[in-house]
């Protein structure tokens, strides 16, 4: 029992840890995410107001990233709301596993 | 493929354009991209685009794309449009390129020939002065594209109605918006900008072109029909 119960903290203290380690990179890539989105739309010219696409000389594969690559402001606003509620998710995790571990 | 799309990318081939050194309104690499949502569920990214061009010859190139089927499908159509001397456009050549094919097939004249009803290239590959009898009013309309200024025309012709939005002052005419209605199903659909494309390089080579295969001969008649 002496042994077993430490063994239950520690596992669950690696399975948060690890919880943790999984949110961080999803809030990450999703940082990722809308950098490369935005990056994206600067760099689309307009013309008379018209979003225009460069191909660069490629040749056309597909389209179908036109109907979905786009991120409107309220997106990105329900984006940007997510991620700070999800850090704030992570600091009240860490704070209650320190107050833990100093228990 | 739906055989209604590749009926209006046939259709979209004027044959009674009028224009003196009509390529120098074209660059080569540029044109649109359009989605494309038709009743019949089939659903398509359509882009245009010049894919070369020499004296009095244009190619335009069309990929395909189908965007909610759970395979999707990709397909490649080139014509050739030549000014005869006479004055009015004819399609001389037509390719067919399909994804996953080793080359692209040489299409046979009653391919390339367009269909009754409206033309949709009747406008895409005229100027101002010749579709401006059709125009019904101004407008300002937002599109995946952007929003944009905009004249609204409607052409009817056998049975089919098609209201089309044209940005104000560009050249080659820039089609933002289109929708077509009609007493049959293949009538009725509706076009929207989503992006102007530049620099797209041309897929079907035609100097790598064979004769139409019979696969692809069953395709395109059906698509006629």
């Amino acid at each position: 029992m002496k042994i077993f119960i430490p063994l239950c903290l520690l596992f669950t203290f690696q399975t948060v840890t690890a919880d943790d380690a999984a949110t961080q990179a999803q809030i990450e890539a999703l940082k990722a995410q809308i950098q490369v989105l935005q990056k994206n739309q600067a760099k689309e010219k307009s013309s008379s107001g018209l979003k225009v696409k460069d191909y660069k000389n490629e040749k056309m594969k597909s389209t179908s990233s036109e109907s979905t690559e786009k991120i409107s402001a309220e997106d990105q606003k329900k984006l940007e709301e997510a991620l700070k509620k999800g850090k704030k998710y992570l600091e009240e995790r860490n704070k209650y596993l320190e107050e833990l571990e100093n228990e | 493929m739906n055989k209604f799309l590749i009926l209006l990318l046939t259709s979209m081939i004027s044959t009674s354009l009028f224009a003196s050194a009509f390529t120098d309104t074209y660059i080569v690499g540029s044109g649109s991209t359009y989605f494309m949502k038709s009743k019949e569920g089939a659903d398509a990214n359509v882009s245009i685009y010049t894919a070369s061009k020499e004296g009095d010859s244009l190619s335009i190139e069309y990929f395909i794309e189908s965007v909610n089927t759970f395979i999707p499908s990709k397909l490649w159509q080139q014509f050739t449009l030549e000014k005869s001397s006479a004055g009015p456009l004819k399609v001389t050549k037509g390719y067919i390129f399909k994804d996953g094919g080793d080359h692209p097939e040489t299409m046979g004249p009653e391919h390339v020939k367009g269909k009754d009803g409206v033309k949709t290239t009747d406008f895409l590959f005229s100027t101002f002065e010749q579709i401006n009898k059709h125009l019904k009013n101004k407008e300002k309309v937002s599109v995946p594209a952007g929003t944009i200024e905009t004249s609204r025309y409607q052409i009817t012709s056998n049975g089919q109605t098609i209201d089309f939005w044209i940005a104000e002052n560009q050249s080659p005419l820039t089609l933002v918006k289109l929708i077509s209605k009609g007493s049959i199903a293949a009538q009725n659909y509706e076009l929207q900008l989503l992006t102007l494309v530049k620099n797209v390089a041309a897929k079907i080579d035609p100097s790598k072109a064979k004769p139409l295969s019979k696969e692809m001969t069953t395709l395109l008649e059906k698509s006629l029909k």
